[in-house]
């Protein structure tokens, strides 16, 4: 038996629970705790300027690593600044373990005097998946290894748990044999759970895939969870059936792979449109059928398609989509199941299917066509593409670590990614939350020690954790950060232009030298106004020792083709209230970017919405 | 006769209610309302570079004006930004009315893997007073009245409003008739005259006054930064009685009022200020729980102690835990001039015992300035230049210390302490807010350089408004920052000036260059990361 404080009994329990890196902010109250941390356990501290900053590192950390990491604050505001990080993590269903001060006392729930008082529980109730409030000591282990526990079951997601102040101090005798590293969480990685599939549903799996006509693997970030891209890639090869990705599994498939539709969902284009009307089966893995990915729904999708829905929660099935036969299994397991008994029945492939497959590869190729074709005019402005496209040219793929942030630049990159695989593009697909990509790179930066990290960010969402500039340059971290800067909120910019006749209110930002600013933070930083000097600058930014930003002076009036699939959705049911007047003039100035972005636009009407019939489905 | 979208709708109840100023960030869901903004030029819209600092500036603005104010974040992930922001209203009783749009009502609760979709009214509720959504188009005016009602009656506080983004899209005719029915004039919706208080309680509160004669006034959050600020400064001054500021309304008294003893943050930090509280006979409390600030929870056992009188406006906050005499439900404006009225006291019935606890609190920060002798030279500074047109921010937990111990003598319009346990480095945003809402008083913020760096990026709203104000940066307190602060505030465009010590002229200070921010960077000991 050993006596510890709880600031001890904290350590050794994070320790236990595989947490290996703990991210904070600096707080007199917590100094105890993280010295703590630092000197009895092997875990890295990683102090940022700001709580909420701290939280995305985290996140950004266990998205690239596998890993469990930990975000530690304060109590009252403090904590609270967790909370858009929490949500990112809640939304993308990332087991975020985050620890928090409280109050000694207990919340009152009679809202007058003492605010401190309050419920700082209550309010991570909604984007968390447990939460707790540690009441002694005694409990303080058990507690932190359920809340690990609860964050990897079924649905992965966030936890939260308050400690409060006084137990800091206190002191325990603890049995230290029970503090050995514990069965489903360990230092090396996240453990999924294997869990097999219904044999009877595979059976009636097999025999839908055997009869399909025009099959589609749908994967999601259920994939990248359970580590299967490579059974999933071997799978589509071995029976040739075409695969899409969701946003959250954006570089399951390469784009570059045969049988890949392309970007992820609808970034893909007329592939992806064309598919998810034209297919009569989808095999859904690991897919949440979220809004950003149409719900698996009409206008987008057609409602004659059959999924087959392979998640690990129970709770995902028939949440959107009513699938025919569903699994509940792990998806890797699942896929194998699936292979081993068609490959058992001697069933190879169909010809059809790799009519299907190619008819729907020369429609991506087709698009790639069309989009480089566009950027590549003498555009008087840097073109996002553009400055996409030469980014492919400088870095290998295999060494590509891409975070993006923004509104319309993180489309403007999907659209025009190089090929990747899984674990190496970032982004919050699930809150599409802005202004997050500085702490995401620094996250992924510390969980792949020694690459460089490339960061395309926005004007807009830039300067939100500007700050953390200053943690970049502390850790000197080898991070790279392109803005594309369209002076614009040009995301909201784009709506008010197409919607309402071009009102532009709050949208426009000021010409700011971003390398201005991180020269004053001290990073190395180059502004680029002409194509020609991307390249050098991409160049000298990859091969700089430490971190490097460049500002890239980008055309705000390129909109991204495929805003306009994601707005069906998106305003789905409140496009007949748009003012028609507002319509019509918008019409007109869209007409007035000129020939070449009106061309894009049309094309992609044309061949992409005009597929799903759009004006009968908005007058239903 | 018009044909008006929810969103305008919104705004013109907004401006109904008297809003002149909306912090936000737009959003999809927002359109309706960004699209509105021009019809009505009484209201300014300010855009920050966060949702947190949207609702920060709200409540620099209205706890320097006393006035209402609006923060708008977009659905989900402007809102989840917003809630840090939002708390300091919430932590600091301060009426910011937060709207924000929702998906669309047949997509919300529950949510079914909704882009951008969650629960976000409850996860505002612990920090709001009250919140609601509005489902139907004409529900908007009554609702938002309420909000404000809410914000604003009794103990004040935030608020928050969810609107589904199909009824901020609907667009219906509004007639005369139909604008009638939903749209009663705003000022009948508010009750907006005086609570005056029970006579009986009045009459009793007001014999134990003259019966005491060690009495001590404590101030909380109803005395009332927004609102009645300058009446009850008068009443209290009149009053005579010493006065001790609290956490929540430290500041609110300056050297020029006679009544005003000091922080409470003075008595804490020594052994004899807690000697010198329990002398007092007989406390009274003006809008504040009694025990919530540690001190005063350790005198409610002096044997000196005969009472407490608690003057709240809200009946439901009185404590019975406390030898509470008795309960004055009432405004503090109304229940103190009612004291006065009553008491007629001449100037000398308690001048000796005023001047004797306010020469111990001299005593009392005396012993606390040796403590902060690195800071001493800055504020007595300060102290010496500053004006009644001056409002004071201070941000920093050593700061706020000194500020309470040091500016306790100096004149100004206003000082506003960011509680360090509230959220760290609010001091920026809080600034600007107040920049906004007194653009003919000098503002100036003074920040320790890890308070600042918080919501650095404000720095660049400030350029681009052109808002003028000063930030005195402490750099030799910071805690493992390597960033040269200098270069910093110069990049985003501030006019930065380093001094080694502070010895400065009012004209150095507040006339250097117009429509920037003006830094100046006070570096004291040398900053190597530890």
């Amino acid at each position: 038996m050993e006596s510890v404080s709880g600031n001890e009994l904290i350590a050794k329990s994070l320790v236990t629970n595989g947490i290996s890196y703990v991210f904070t902010a600096s707080s007199d109250r917590l100094t105890p705790l993280i010295s703590c941390l630092k000197s009895k356990t092997g875990i890295n501290v990683i102090i940022a300027r700001n709580e909420g900053a701290a939280t995305v590192m985290a996140d950004g950390y266990i998205r690239r690593s596998g890993r469990f990491s930990a975000i530690l604050t304060d109590d009252n505001g403090r904590s609270l600044s967790q909370i858009y990080g929490v949500a990112n993590a809640w939304a993308d269903k990332i087991p975020l373990i985050s620890l928090s001060i409280c109050n000694d006392d207990e919340a009152d729930y009679n809202k007058g005097f003492n605010r401190y008082k309050f419920d700082q529980n209550g309010v991570f109730h909604e984007i968390t998946i447990w939460r707790s409030r540690v009441n002694s000591i005694e409990s303080l282990s058990d507690t932190l290894k359920k809340g690990v526990y609860e964050s990897t079951r079924h649905k992965r997601g966030p936890i939260h748990i308050d400690i409060p102040f006084g137990l800091l101090d206190k002191t325990i005798a603890i049995d230290n044999t029970l503090f050995s590293e514990s069965d489903f969480a360990t230092k090396s990685k996240i453990r999924s759970v294997r869990l097999a599939g219904d044999e009877l549903e595979i059976d009636k799996a097999v025999s839908s895939i055997k009869s399909a006509k025009k099959p589609l693997i749908f994967c999601g970030g259920g994939v990248i969870a359970s580590e299967a891209h490579d059974d999933v890639i071997c799978f589509m090869e071995e029976f040739k059936i075409p695969a899409a990705t969701t946003m959250a599994g954006f570089g399951t498939i390469p784009i570059d792979h045969n049988y890949s539709l392309g970007g992820p969902a609808y970034t893909t284009g007329e592939a992806f449109h064309v598919a998810i009307n034209d297919a009569d089966l989808v095999i859904a893995l690991g897919v949440s059928f979220c809004g950003v990915d149409g719900f698996g729904l009409p206008p987008l999708w057609s409602d004659k398609i059959k999924f087959i829905h392979v998640d690990i929660d129970p709770l995902q099935i028939g949440l959107n989509v009513s699938p025919e036969i569903s699994i509940i299994g792990d998806v890797k397991t699942v896929i194998n199941q699936l292979s081993a008994k068609l490959r058992g029945e001697g069933f190879i492939s169909k010809p059809a299917w790799r009519s299907w497959a190619k008819y729907l590869s020369n429609l991506k190729k087709g698009r790639y066509k069309r989009l480089n074709k566009a950027i590549n005019k003498d555009w008087p402005i840097i073109h996002q593409g553009k400055a996409m496209q030469e980014l492919g040219k400088v870095i290998k793929r295999d060494d590509l670590l891409l975070v993006m942030d923004g509104g319309n630049t993180p489309v403007f990159v999907a659209m025009y990614t190089p090929p990747m695989g899984p674990r190496q593009s970032f982004y919050p697909f699930g809150m599409a939350a802005i202004g997050c990509g500085i702490p995401y790179a620094i996250g992924v930066q510390l969980a792949s020690p020694g690459r460089r990290v490339i960061l395309i960010t926005g004007d807009g969402s830039f300067l939100y954790h500007v700050q953390e500039l200053e943690t970049i340059r502390r850790l000197n971290l080898p991070i790279s950060i392109i803005i594309f800067n369209d002076s614009a909120w040009n995301m909201i910019r784009a709506m008010q232009y197409s919607m309402f006749a071009g009102n532009i209110v709050g949208t426009s930002l000021p010409d700011i030298d971003y390398s201005k600013i991180a020269k004053g933070f001290g990073l190395h930083a180059t502004r680029v106004t002409k194509v020609e000097d991307i390249l050098p600058a991409y160049e000298n930014s990859i091969h700089s020792s430490g971190a490097a930003l460049i500002d890239i002076i980008t055309d705000k009036d390129n909109f991204p083709d495929c805003l306009l699939s994601f707005s069906l959705v998106e305003f789905d049911g409140l496009m007949r209230l748009l003012n028609p007047v507002k319509l019509i003039k918008s019409s007109f100035l869209i007409l007035g970017l000129g020939r070449d972005r009106t061309f894009l636009l049309l094309s992609y009407i044309k061949k992409a919405l005009f597929r799903i019939n759009i004006i009968a489905k908005l007058r239903s | 006769m018009r044909i008006i979208t929810g969103g305008e709708l919104l705004l013109s109840v907004l401006a109904d209610c008297g809003i002149k100023q909306v912090f936000s960030i737009a959003g999809e869901q927002l359109g309706t309302v960004y699209d509105a903004f021009g019809k009505f030029p009484e209201i300014n819209l300010t855009v920050p570079r966060s949702e947190t600092s949207a609702a920060l500036m709200a409540s620099g603005y209205s706890a320097s004006t006393g006035y209402a104010s609006v923060s708008m974040a977009t659905v989900g992930a402007g809102v989840v930004y917003e809630v840090a922001g939002l708390s300091k209203a919430w932590f600091n009783y301060l009426p910011v009315i937060s709207i924000a749009p929702q998906l669309q009502s047949w997509k919300i609760k529950p949510h079914q893997e909704n882009l951008q979709g969650c629960n976000q009214d409850e996860i505002f509720y612990p920090i709001t007073k009250w919140n609601s959504i509005i489902y139907s188009w004409e529900r908007i005016p009554q609702i938002v009245y309420r909000a404000f009602r809410e914000a604003l009656q009794g103990i004040q506080g935030p608020v928050h409003i969810d609107i589904p983004s199909d009824v901020l899209f609907r667009y219906k005719i509004l007639t005369e008739k139909k604008r009638r029915k939903i749209m009663p004039p705003a000022e009948k919706t508010m009750y907006r005259g005086n609570i005056k208080g029970d006579p009986f309680f009045l009459k009793k509160a007001c014999d134990a006054i003259k019966e005491s004669e060690r009495p001590v006034i404590t101030l909380g959050q109803g005395f009332g930064r927004p609102g009645r600020y300058q009446e009850i400064k008068q009443d209290l001054n009149r009053l005579g009685i010493p006065v001790i500021t609290t956490t929540i309304s430290s500041g609110a008294l300056c050297g020029e009022d006679n009544c005003y003893a000091g922080d409470i943050s003075l008595f804490i930090s020594a052994a004899s200020g807690l000697e010198l509280l329990k002398r007092t006979d007989l406390l009274l409390v003006i809008g504040m729980d009694p025990y919530s600030e540690h001190a005063l929870s350790i005198i409610k056992d002096s044997p000196n102690l005969k009472g407490v009188i608690q003057i709240e406006i809200d009946p439901s906050s009185f404590k019975d835990n406390i030898t509470n005499l008795c309960p004055v439900h009432s405004d503090p404006h109304s229940s103190l001039s009612y004291f006065e009225r009553e008491l007629k006291w001449n100037e000398t019935d308690l001048s000796t015992w005023r001047d004797d606890f306010n020469k111990n609190c001299d005593l009392l920060a005396l012993e606390l300035s040796k403590e902060l002798k690195n800071l001493d030279e800055l504020f007595d500074s300060l102290k010496d230049i500053s004006s009644c047109n001056d409002i004071f921010i201070v941000d920093g937990r050593e700061l706020s210390l000194a500020a309470s111990c040091f500016l306790r003598k100096a004149v100004y319009k206003n000082l506003f302490i960011m509680d360090d346990r509230d959220l760290p480095g609010a001091g920026l945003p809080f600034a600007l807010g107040a920049v906004i809402g007194n653009p003919n008083d000098n503002v100036v913020l003074i920040s320790d350089k890890d308070s600042l760096f918080h919501h650095i990026r404000e720095l660049q709203s400030a350029v681009s408004i052109g808002l003028e104000f000063t930030i005195i940066c402490v750099d030799d307190i910071s805690n493992n920052n390597v960033a040269d602060s200098s270069l910093v505030l110069q990049s985003m465009g501030c006019n930065v000036k380093e001094v080694d010590r502070l010895s400065i002229k009012r004209d150095d200070i507040f006339k250097t260059k117009k429509n920037i921010p003006n830094a100046f960077i006070l570096k004291s000991k040398s900053n190597s990361p530890n």
